[in-house]
């Protein structure tokens, strides 16, 4: 009777569970959760990418070369040495990107992933995707100090007078529109900020400018919402990768052919199990290079980003 | 006779005092008083006894659980970047980068036609104190001082009123505002 017993359990188990199959998922088939948790990172904080002129790179080679041609001119006469097809004149170097790999590794325990109800798989796909983001944002923020043209200085505030300045030499330069401005939120919000040429408030500290005649709609909007979205003609973007050194950092005001990003292989994850620490190591990388296509295409925004 | 305290400050203390001067404790009085002290000692130090066994418990659970509770997270790149630095003009010691290695010289050229030069080697502060000295830094910054004091530009309305006080009234302007308290914002 107990071995009956015994057997119809056991048959019983067997129906229900099935022979080899596992309760347990497996941690290379929570690689998607990774993904997914990591692409969301890195869509949200891309704040320079989608502004500046993507090129990509299949194929063998890791420097992705884009030559410069210069402008045709329009000669004052007819002689050959000055034909409006002449561009040898110009001395300029071709724009070098060097493709480079950037990621972040992340380890989790076996304990932990056993022991959490957690799903540590999209933990890790967010810890790696906020952390390559980052990355690729602060190389691309940069590339701002490579500029040649700097409106600002050391230890000097933004001032409307620099955003005209800088929407004037890009002009002059003809760079096509849209212009982008990408400042660290300093630059925007702190009390020597932008928001303070807007601000429109009647006491004392404000007084200048409103008695100045600050324009009231978009003041409103700023006291409202914090910001309109536009200023003097550029589109704003506020970036807090931008590297603050003694209160200054620099951000740009850029056309989109002012920089290129070249993509060589998307972003992916690999897992791979480590016997000896009991734990996966979960690996997510991404091969790209930024570089400076045309300098005159942008105007370095060098100021203090704190009082 | 006791005399009544004059200098208490609230109404409830001048009643103690005038109870504790009018009348004497009594015996059942004063052991509850000694009671009340013991009792306020004892509460004394076992709240400190409290307050070290809490902290014993938490630097405990911090030994025991040193690093397991976290999850390391480790860059990856293959390429070292470097920075180059303003070592000419009124920007002397600023950061070019970081960059990648293979974009500096290409950048370090391009600075070098704009007429500014760049160095890999970061200038030391007694480097960047010797280079504010020279002629070539202060014809540097006088064009720079220049060209922000020209950004500056127009001037609002209280400018222009404390310039127009400080003309008629022979004071000099900065007198002229601090007279009147300085408004944040406004530069004289």
């Amino acid at each position: 009777m107990k071995e009956f017993r015994l057997l119809r359990f056991l048959l019983w188990t067997l129906n229900e569970r099935g022979a080899g199959e596992t309760t347990a998922t497996t941690m290379t088939e929570s690689i998607p959760t990774a993904v997914s948790a990591a692409l969301l990172e890195l869509e949200e904080g891309n704040i320079v990418q989608p502004l500046v002129r993507n090129y990509a790179f299949p194929g063998p080679g890791i420097v992705h070369s884009t030559p410069i041609i210069s402008k045709l001119t329009s000669e004052s006469d007819d002689s050959l040495a000055n034909q409006a097809i002449d561009s040898g004149t110009y001395t300029g170097s071709p724009s070098n990107a060097t493709i480079t790999v950037y990621g972040a590794t992340v380890f989790l325990k076996e304990i932990a992933v056993l022991g959490t109800v957690d799903d540590l798989m999209a933990v890790a796909g967010q810890l790696i995707g906020s952390c390559v983001i980052k990355k690729k944002d602060a190389v691309m923020c940069a590339l701002f100090t490579s500029i040649t043209q700097n409106e600002g200085s050391a230890n000097s505030n933004i001032g409307a007078a620099d955003l005209f300045d800088a929407y004037n030499f890009l002009r002059g330069q003809i760079a096509p529109e849209p212009y982008s401005l990408v400042l660290h939120p300093g630059h925007i919000w702190s009390s020597i900020g932008l928001v303070n040429i807007f601000a429109n408030v009647a006491d004392s500290s404000h007084f200048s400018q409103a008695s100045a005649g600050a324009p009231g709609t978009v003041g409103d909007e700023v006291m409202r919402n914090g910001w309109a979205g536009r200023i003097f003609g550029f589109n704003l973007y506020a970036d807090a990768n931008i590297a603050v050194t003694s209160r200054a950092g620099s951000g740009c005001a850029f056309s989109r052919d002012a920089f290129k990003f070249v993509p060589k292989r998307d972003f992916r994850i690999d897992v791979l199990f480590s016997g000896p620490e009991v734990g996966w190591q979960v690996s997510g990388t991404e091969l790209f290079a930024g570089a400076v296509l045309k300098n005159n295409f942008g105007d370095e925004m060098q100021f203090n980003t704190s009082p | 006779m006791a005399t009544k305290r004059k200098d208490i400050k609230s109404q409830d203390q001048s009643v103690v005092d005038e109870t504790l001067d009018q009348k004497p404790l009594s015996q059942s009085e004063r052991e509850e008083l000694e009671q009340l002290r013991a009792e306020k000692e004892n509460f004394d130090a076992q709240a400190q006894l409290d307050s070290k066994y809490l902290q014993e418990m938490q630097a405990l659970k911090q030994k025991g659980t040193a690093g397991l509770q976290t999850i390391p997270v480790k860059e990856i790149f293959d390429v070292k970047f470097i920075s180059l630095w303003h070592v000419s003009g009124h920007n002397y010691g600023k950061r070019v980068g970081p960059i990648h290695p293979a974009a500096a010289e290409d950048t370090f050229l391009m600075f070098r036609k704009a007429g500014i030069r760049l160095s890999s080697t970061q200038p030391t502060a007694q480097e960047t104190e010797a280079y504010k000295q020279t002629a070539e830094f202060k014809r540097a910054m006088e064009k720079e001082n220049v060209r922000r004091q020209t950004k500056k530009g127009k001037k609002g309305t209280m400018e222009k009123l404390i310039e127009a006080i400080a003309q008629k009234s022979g004071i000099p302007a900065s007198q002229v505002v601090q007279i009147a308290g300085k408004p944040a914002g406004v530069e004289v």
